[in-house]
């Protein structure tokens, strides 16, 4: 095998670069690391990403030197190749465009996909954002119009609430990690009921920080429910998908975070009033209930009236046949009193007559047969009792029917 | 579910107080409670309703930045700690 100059191995590098598809005529996405510019107007710089750096160079006449400022990504068109001189790989570029958008698009939508397919933005996970908080964590920048937004906005509508601060750059190279622990540092107060983390509106690349993973994590993290205010309404971060709550400006956050005042006494209002108003419909039907079951109890009783007039009716009459009674029994004894009256023997005796008894047994002699002769009898005359005796043989004398009668 | 004692109130939020207030109101709007069921009820919901317009009186913006949360958070840790040696 013959030897080869440094030089012939350079040249055939370079052949075999210009022959090469891709190589001779590339486009590199990169971030632009180090940029100088010679005095004959050639620039040089590197361009690099995470795993490596490339040497490049735009000589004058090419175009799209002014977009080579240090950090900016862009896409640089041209061809590799070696050069003699220092031995190095170099991309020779003859246009330069900014690529920004384009990188952090891609970027966002790696981030998104990565962290969806790890659940950091299911709905599931999402939390209740507290309805009337009495501490909130704000994570911004003391300077940033955000926090004066958030302060006018609570103030105005909710100024009973407590704020703490947990200041952080929003933008730049660090903003990203100062935001994150803002987020960690406001879980460990404790008692903070929700935080929000907010940043105006701003270029892409200012709100990148909210699309970084590290405070994706912090929010997902947060043992305190989060609302995301970041940039405008169009503006959609990775943050505001993790978070459990998303508004669109930090002012709207604020007015998600706390409820309105004025709205709360109007409903404790309309609360009391409803309450004055269905008690007293209570009371009404109460009311109503109550004279209903009176009626019913009224309707219930037994009818005491016409069984008292019929009582009074029965007692009248029974009365009155009783005494009706009464008078004729005594009209009847009346009677009978007179014709005792008349009966009496004492009344006879008056007369004249006598009644003869035996003194023996005191039996009535009324015929002749009732005694014998020497016997004692009693004779009963108007005045008293004459003891006697009789004498001489009984005879039988006629006697009127009319007497006889009368001695019965 | 009796009346509350002022203790009782004072140690809900007022989240709390807002949903009880809330089912205050849905129970006698409701209607069929017993009448002095109804009574107890309406006394309850007006005490919350009372408690809840006297925090929200409470109008005063308070703002603080984290740091002097945290020495807050530390001075109220070791204030109860000497509470503890006593």
């Amino acid at each position: 095998m013959p030897a080869l100059s440094v030089s012939q191995v350079i040249l055939h590098l370079n052949n075999l670069f210009g022959y090469d598809p891709i190589l001779s005529d590339v486009c590199v996405i990169g971030e632009v690391s180090r940029a100088t510019r010679s005095a004959s107007g050639h620039a040089y710089f590197t361009l690099k990403d995470e795993d490596g750096v490339l040497d490049s160079a735009l000589f004058r006449g090419g175009i799209g030197v002014e977009h080579l400022e240090l950090g900016a990504e862009v896409f640089v068109f041209g061809r590799v190749s070696v050069y003699g001189p220092s031995g190095r790989l170099q991309l020779i570029a003859n246009l330069v465009e900014p690529a920004g958008d384009g990188i952090l698009q891609a970027r966002f939508e790696e981030m998104k996909n990565k962290l969806e397919s790890e659940g950091l933005f299911d709905l599931e996970r999402k939390r209740p954002i507290p309805s009337f908080p009495s501490v909130m964590g704000i994570v911004t920048s003391k300077d940033a119009a955000a926090w004066q937004d958030i302060q006018q906005t609570v103030a105005r509508r909710f100024p009973r609430v407590e704020l703490v601060l947990a200041h952080t750059p929003v933008q730049g190279n660090t903003a990203a990690t100062l935001i994150a622990e803002a987020i960690n540092s406001l879980n460990q107060v404790g008692g903070i009921d929700t935080i929000i983390v907010a940043r105006g509106g701003g270029s892409p690349e200012d709100l990148w920080p909210f699309n970084e993973e590290v405070v994706a994590r912090a929010i997902f993290a947060s043992a305190t429910p989060v609302i995301s205010g970041v940039g405008h309404e169009s503006d959609w971060s990775i943050a505001d998908l993790v978070s459990d709550l998303r508004a669109s400006t930090p002012t709207a956050a604020a007015e998600l975070a706390v409820p309105d005042l004025e709205e709360l006494k109007g409903k404790l209002n309309y609360y009391t009033s409803q309450m004055h108003l269905y008690c007293s419909a209570r009371i009404d039907v109460g009311r109503n209930e109550l004279k209903y079951s009176v009626t019913k109890l009224d309707r219930a009783l037994p009818d005491l009236v016409t069984h008292k007039i019929r009582l009074d009716d029965l007692i009248t009459r029974a009365n009155s046949n009783v005494l009706h009674k009464n008078e004729l029994t005594k009209e009847y004894l009346r009677g009978l009193a007179e014709k005792m009256t008349a009966l009496a023997p004492h009344t006879t005796i008056a007369r004249g007559y006598s009644v003869l008894q035996k003194s023996l047994d005191g039996k009535i002699i009324s015929r002749v047969g009732d005694i014998g002769s020497g016997e004692n009898i009693t004779i009963t005359v108007s005045d008293g009792v004459i003891d006697a005796k009789t004498v001489g043989e009984n005879m039988g004398l006629g006697v009127p029917e009319e007497h006889q009668l009368n001695l019965l | 579910m009796s009346t509350m004692s002022e203790n009782e109130l004072g140690a809900l939020s007022f989240e709390e107080i807002m949903d009880e207030l809330e089912k205050s109101v849905s129970d006698l709007e409701n209607g069929k409670l017993p009448l002095s069921k109804a009574s107890e009820v309406y006394e309850k919901g007006m005490k919350l309703a009372e408690e809840a317009s006297k925090r929200l009186s409470d109008t005063e913006i308070k703002i603080t930045d984290i740091k002097k949360a945290f020495e807050e958070k530390i001075e109220i840790s070791s204030q109860s700690e000497n509470d503890l040696d006593i």
